[in-house]
């Protein structure tokens, strides 16, 4: 189990070594380097997700380790309270930024092994501290710099530690 | 604030890239004043009629950005020499002479491809000086668009091959042409690209101390764009943003 300890509260992750065994080793490594401690949820929509572990709350963006596969094609359906990996338009570039499914998102789920067909690698979910989502989700959000969707005040995860 | 880039080789089998640069136009670039591309722009360009649907995406980017107040400027590069007036009236862009003197009230700067002071590989410089002479690029633009698609295709075709065959290594500025280029232009701050060998380089002409500062180029997982705040020169990176 992970737990962070943000602002609003903490949320305790259970994670699918099983399903997602490389996602889960990745996340772990980053869990156990710091990585997370004192980073934001930069990118927070209400009836989709929230997502970080890629910004300190300056919108100052953190170096990361290679990129990982994507492991998306392991069943896990990218449902509400779900935990999954964030990337760029190539399907195996997600580094350390994660996102946390607000509501069922269909339509990010694994379709085929192509393209946008790839979808997003659910690794894990929410067991605790859902009611600390919705408290994020619905935090006031605007335009920092040239990102959207930006949370007017910082939500930190102050840390992150594997219980 | 000024930015400065090059080297992007942008095509259709560079989606990466591609990308980093569309949403560079749609959001760092517009907390810029002025956005100085010092030539490569494109991989390969043969003629401002070719008008396919990859070519329009850049051209309406790069005009939403200037319609928004950035000021484009943009030099040719030794890929994308054959850029010329309607591209750049539809990109809103000003095209360059190379070199291009850039004075400001606080410093100045004299900005060029850089290709031509690669002057110790002679296959290269009769390259350009075919390719730059005005009258051998009327004849090309003349030739049907067909035969134009098809040859930027070959381009394409031969640089990814060579790039792969020989390890391709660029050949670097001569020495000495590169100080009476610092020389003969006051000796500014001199930015250029080409070389793709990103860093910065310290001369020392007439006693004088005179910075050379080499752009990077593009990659499908990162770019690099060189920001001029009004007081320093600073390199930052741009790498493609993470989303579901």
């Amino acid at each position: 189990m992970i737990k962070l300890t943000t602002n609003h509260g903490v949320i305790t992750l259970e994670l699918n070594a099983e399903k997602a065994p490389k996602t889960v080793a990745n996340f772990l490594a980053y869990v156990e380097a710091g990585h997370y401690d004192n980073t934001i949820f930069h990118r927070v929509i209400k009836n989709f997700m929230i997502q970080g572990g890629g910004f300190e709350p300056n919108m100052n963006q953190k170096p990361c380790s290679a990129p990982i596969e994507n492991e998306a094609a392991n069943g896990l359906k990218n449902k509400r309270g779900t935990v999954a990996m964030a990337r760029t338009n190539d399907p195996h570039s997600a580094t350390a930024q994660f996102f946390i499914n607000t509501v069922d998102n269909d339509f990010l789920d694994f379709k085929s092994p192509s393209g946008q067909g790839w979808g997003y690698c659910v690794f894990g979910e929410v067991v605790e501290g859902l009611d600390v989502v919705d408290k994020i989700r619905a935090v006031k959000t605007g335009n920092k710099g040239f990102h959207q969707d930006v949370p007017v005040e910082d939500v930190i995860i102050e840390k992150a530690e594997i219980v | 604030m000024i930015l400065f880039i090059s080297d992007l080789h942008l095509s259709p089998r560079s989606p990466g890239a591609t990308a980093l640069f569309l949403r560079f136009l749609a959001g760092r670039a517009r907390q810029a004043e002025a956005l100085y591309i010092l030539g490569d722009l494109f991989e390969v360009w043969v003629g401002d009629d070719i008008d396919d649907a990859y070519h329009t995406a850049i051209i309406s980017a790069l005009r939403a950005a200037s319609d928004a107040g950035l000021k484009i400027h943009l030099m040719h590069g030794n890929r994308d020499f054959a850029l010329g007036e309607r591209f750049a009236a539809a990109a809103g862009a000003r095209l360059l002479p190379d070199p291009f003197d850039l004075v400001l009230p606080e410093w100045s700067f004299v900005l060029s491809h850089g290709d031509a002071l690669c002057l110790d590989d002679p296959d290269y410089t009769a390259y350009r000086a075919k390719v730059r002479n005005p009258a051998w690029l009327q004849k090309m633009l003349a030739r049907p668009r067909f035969f134009r698609r098809q040859l930027g295709r070959y381009i394409r075709w031969r640089s990814r091959r060579r790039k792969r065959d020989l390890n391709l290594v660029y050949t670097d500025l001569q020495p000495a042409a590169t100080d009476d280029f610092i020389r003969d232009h006051g000796y500014a701050t001199f930015i250029h690209g080409h070389t793709h060998r990103a860093a910065t380089h310290d001369h020392m002409v007439d006693g004088i101390h005179v910075e050379r500062w080499v752009l990077a180029d593009w990659h499908e997982d990162r770019g690099e764009c060189l920001v001029w705040d009004g007081e320093a020169l600073k390199r930052e990176a741009l790498v493609p943003e993470n989303r579901p």
